[in-house]
């Protein structure tokens, strides 16, 4: 893996899974602290703190994504760093979504990047309407390398690098911070934050600065807090039994009829998902698989169509998500 | 100011901290946490709250080593037999 600036780091772990072809309020979100992200790295790699001066390096030094952030948010004279960082929320959709086009064709020229159709496609309902989902996929090692180093560093380093710091701050700010952590870990995150904060003059300036917007957060809390629901253990019983109330989280994927054979079964299940990176981690009557980088359960089941009082049951499988924490 | 350790200079370190190590081998940070509390990675710890260090080459030997074993059908507490039993 090649060596990587802080924007994209974080871009490459935000938009994992955010939709390709509209601006959700998680995209919004991601798409703002990629900006902060790139004010954040120009100045910081030269040892400027949050109060200096911001100065824009020069054009010739600066990847294309990098200038058209500056171009957006247009830096005045006189201005610090602090401001230039404040000034990402008040970005608009059209600028975000030039700046998303910008930093999602550098990264998948460097083949870090991928756009795959969701696995909301594969759903029985989504077929036959002909709906078509696209999304981001960061390739699967780069996206374990880049996560799980994060995670680790944040988790047991004793003095956290400021790397480490602006990017907790970023998934903080984005309200990904979930996405990498779970309930159990978040007290210790907590612990090295404060400690950080003591020590490190950038935490000090830069984890009491908010960019988030309260509506925006409470929104993608709102959304997170369905989504948490469907994928706990009780709400992985309620989103089987009720697939509508957390559709991304229940897909069901037509087989076109029982199979007894599990392995017949299985590969029926892996013919649809094709265009997916899938591994079979459990081959059973009912198969583990990871499907772009999620745990789900593959389970048998029946749903029935049409109307009219003609009701045709259609075999297949139902995918249920697998709890990886406790 | 604190500094993250580029690649090239983590790739020709002695010894790397746990997210060096998920760097280099691109296992999971619980993987190899789990690994370290069973015994399996070497690492040094000057005192009980600081953060542990591993010996670059023996550890990355040794999680390639672990995951051979995994591959040929092996569970954990024979993959520790047989390690531990090296030496």
């Amino acid at each position: 893996m090649t060596h990587l600036n802080i924007s994209q780091r974080f871009a490459l772990i935000a938009l994992n899974g955010q939709d390709l072809e509209r601006i959700t309020i998680a995209k919004r979100m991601a798409l703002r602290g990629i900006a902060a992200a790139v004010a954040l790295e120009l100045q910081i790699s030269s040892g400027c703190s949050l109060k200096s001066l911001f100065v824009c390096p020069p054009e010739s030094t600066l990847a294309l994504y990098q200038q058209t952030v500056l171009d957006q948010l247009a830096p005045r004279t006189g201005e610090t760093l602090i401001s230039v960082v404040q000034r990402t929320q008040k970005l608009h959709d059209k600028a975000l979504k030039v700046l998303e086009r910008c930093i999602s064709d550098q990264l998948q020229g460097d083949n870090l990047l991928d756009t795959v159709p969701s696995l909301l496609g594969c759903d029985l309902n989504a077929q036959d309407n002909g709906t078509q989902y696209n999304e981001y996929r960061t390739e699967a090692s780069v996206y374990t390398r880049l996560s799980e180093g994060l995670r680790a560093e944040i988790l047991e380093d004793d003095q956290m690098a400021d790397e480490n710091i602006i990017l907790f701050w970023l998934l903080r700010e984005s309200g990904c911070i979930h996405d990498l952590f779970n309930e159990g870990e978040l007290p210790t995150v907590q612990v090295q934050m404060q400690k950080a904060y003591r020590v490190s003059p950038l935490a000090h300036q830069l984890l009491p600065l908010e960019i988030h917007s309260t509506l925006e957060s409470s929104l993608k809390g709102l959304l997170g807090l369905k989504q948490k629901a469907a994928s706990a253990d009780i709400g992985i019983g309620l989103n089987f039994l009720f697939p509508i109330f957390e559709r991304s989280q229940s897909i069901f994927i037509d087989t076109e009829r029982l199979y007894d054979n599990n392995e017949v079964f299985l590969s029926r299940i892996l013919d649809r998902l094709a265009g997916h990176d899938v591994e079979v981690l459990r081959m059973s009557k009912v198969p583990l698989l990871r499907i772009d980088n999620v745990l789900y359960e593959a389970v048998p089941s029946a749903v029935q169509v049409g109307g009219s009082g003609i009701r045709i049951p259609v075999y297949g499988a139902r995918l249920r998500r697998y709890p990886l924490f406790g | 100011m604190s500094r993250q350790r580029s690649l090239e200079t983590i790739q020709s370190a002695q010894f790397v901290s746990i997210g060096e190590l998920v760097r280099l081998t691109g296992c999971r940070y619980s993987t190899l946490k789990f690994y370290t509390e069973e015994g399996l990675l070497p690492y040094e710890q000057a005192e009980q709250n600081l953060t542990r260090r591993f010996p670059r080459e023996r550890a990355i030997a040794r999680i390639a080593k672990i995951q051979a074993l995994k591959t040929s059908g092996c569970r954990i507490d024979e993959i520790k037999v047989r390690l531990l039993g090296d030496g």
